[in-house]
């Protein structure tokens, strides 16, 4: 009798100490989990384009604001100046299929600096793209004679804010794809257009302190996260001689 | 005697149920936590409602296409409940003539589109604190049943909150939002080019969330009222930027931490995400009976 009430005294207690363990062990590791952050957009990186801003007065100038805005005409964004929306997010676009340095997509490379950043709406007022008025530092790679350090060029893509007549605004952006920011210096990989000095932006990497920042999301693009901007260079330049 | 023999059976009982447990949890291991979609915080349909998704007929003409997407939603439909994410979100599919246009609020549109060269898009549409209305575009060659299901069901999981999990983090089969085009691949040029070459890649292997799925879409849209304290600080939610153990270096974007963005938090306005407003759900949340048995086990 006695035999059988410490046996099961014994097994009682196992169980008992071996439920704490487990609950201690799940305890402790979730007490050593990285902090779980409430992700956040900041949605001043996305220049804004006014619903009602008039045309340009320049014929030339006209012309040349709507052929480049028809080709955003049809936009899956479907801008509704009566929507109430905050933001609209597409989930999957063509940065997630580019290598970490896409020097083969593009035609041009550059170093330069952001100096100035507007938004427009496409010509029959569905979609929104951004332009960034990009200065020259260096050149990495370019089929184009006209280029040069010192000089300027227009990246575009696609996306941006867009403030309706009611004052409200609402920002359109893929999901992974950041805007370059005014002031910032990038390396920027580039994709000609049919239009002279304008560029398609595929991607880039932020310069700062000495340190390389990607612009976009996706995970390839992460492993030049923090890395030192001399080494980071060359292995773009490398890249490009390895074509 | 009578007592001894009670005693023995409680612990027989506790025994089988323990393995049980490391079984199931064991079993849960094999899936695999998809990220929160940061670019829309994570928001989701509202809880409890039925959204009413419209797929352009003409688009998706054979049985077994609307079986697809049928079956999709139905698998998502099934996991809403209290041992699934908890959203008791239910789908009213049609196939309708024509799209409507503008989006009525608690809709999805559904459409076939050549411009979705990974294969499918959604435009997720944000109001507030939830998802409003949303639109999505597959690619035309997407046509055999099983990739558009798995398709569709991975574009679903993105109005669930839930974001993009690139390999190596996710796997065929772990989630349904592991990225298609780099299923199993190591070499991210080489898999990258099945969607570019227009063939694609695998779709996840599944056509419906997995319990990992499940748990990240409760925990981030806060379904089944729940409280989850994300950051461990004694409070329901995710860390904020008002919060009193806020740290500067606590707020991080996307791949990695940046010292200037992070600076950005405490100023921002609410309405920018900053000042600290806790999701809604969060916000009168009562603890959940099997909320901790679901944090021990996830």
């Amino acid at each position: 009798m006695n035999a059988y009430k410490k046996t099961a005294f014994s097994l009682v207690t196992l169980i008992i100490l071996g439920i704490t363990a487990l609950v201690a062990f799940h305890t402790q590791a979730a007490r050593t989990q990285p902090r779980k952050l409430r992700p956040q957009i900041d949605k001043t990186q996305f220049p804004i384009a006014d619903y009602v801003a008039p045309e340009p007065s320049d014929n030339g100038e006209r012309a040349r604001r709507r052929a480049r805005s028809k080709k955003y005409d049809k936009s899956a964004w479907e801008i509704y100046p009566a929507s109430r929306n905050d933001l609209t997010v597409r989930t999957h676009s063509d940065v997630e299929l580019l290598p970490a340095l896409p020097t083969v997509q593009s035609s041009v490379v550059i170093i330069g600096t952001v100096d100035k950043a507007n938004a427009y709406l496409s010509d029959d007022k569905t979609g929104v793209y951004s332009e960034f008025n990009i200065r020259i530092e260096e050149i990495l790679k370019t089929d184009k004679a006209s280029l040069s350090s010192g000089n300027s060029l227009m990246a575009i893509r696609e996306g941006g804010q867009v403030k309706f007549p009611s004052g409200h605004t609402q920002v359109f952006f893929a999901a992974k794809e950041r805007m370059p920011r005014v002031g910032r210096r990038y390396v920027l990989f580039l994709k000609c257009t049919d239009e002279a000095g304008v560029f398609n932006l595929l991607t880039g990497y932020e310069l700062r302190a000495g340190k390389v920042f990607p612009l976009d999301e996706p995970k390839q693009f992460s492993i030049y996260q923090n890395v030192d901007e001399d080494p980071f260079i060359n292995e773009v330049k490398g890249s490009l001689q390895t074509q | 005697m009578k007592y001894l023999a009670l005693i023995l059976e409680l612990c027989l009982i506790s025994t089988i149920l323990i393995i049980v447990g490391i079984n199931v949890n064991s079993q849960s291991l094999t899936c695999q936590n998809p990220p929160i979609e940061t670019s829309t915080g994570g928001k989701a349909w509202p809880p409890n409602q039925t959204i009413n998704v419209y797929v352009q007929a003409s688009d998706f003409p054979s049985q077994t296409e609307r079986d697809a997407i049928n079956r999709a939603f139905n698998n998502w439909q099934s996991s809403g409940g209290t041992i699934g994410n908890g959203s008791g979100v239910s789908f009213n599919v049609t196939f309708v003539s024509a799209l409507p246009s503008p989006r009525p609020t608690g809709a999805m549109s559904i459409q076939r589109n050549t411009t979705a060269t990974t294969g499918a898009y959604t435009n997720i549409s944000t109001s507030g604190s939830y998802v409003n209305d949303t639109i999505t575009n597959i690619h035309p060659n997407v046509t055999d049943p099983n990739e558009l299901a798995g398709i569709m069901a991975h574009e679903i999981g993105h109005t669930f909150g839930l974001g993009n999990c690139d390999y190596p983090d996710c796997s065929s089969g772990g989630s349904i939002m592991a990225s298609r085009t780099c299923q199993g691949s190591p070499n991210f040029q080489t898999c990258n080019a099945l969607g570019v070459n227009g063939t694609f890649g695998p779709y996840p292997g599944i056509q419906g969330p997995t319990t990992c799925d499940n748990n990240i879409v409760r925990e981030t849209a806060g379904y089944g009222n729940q409280c989850i304290d994300n950051d461990f600080d004694g409070v329901c939610g995710f860390l904020d930027c008002n919060d009193s153990d806020y740290n500067p270096d606590d707020i991080c974007f996307g791949t990695g931490c940046d010292p200037v963005e992070k600076q950005d938090c405490k100023s921002r306005p609410a309405s920018q995400g900053g000042g600290g407003a806790m999701l809604p759900a969060h916000a009168n949340a009562s603890l959940e009976p099997f909320a901790i048995l679901r944090l021990l086990y996830s």
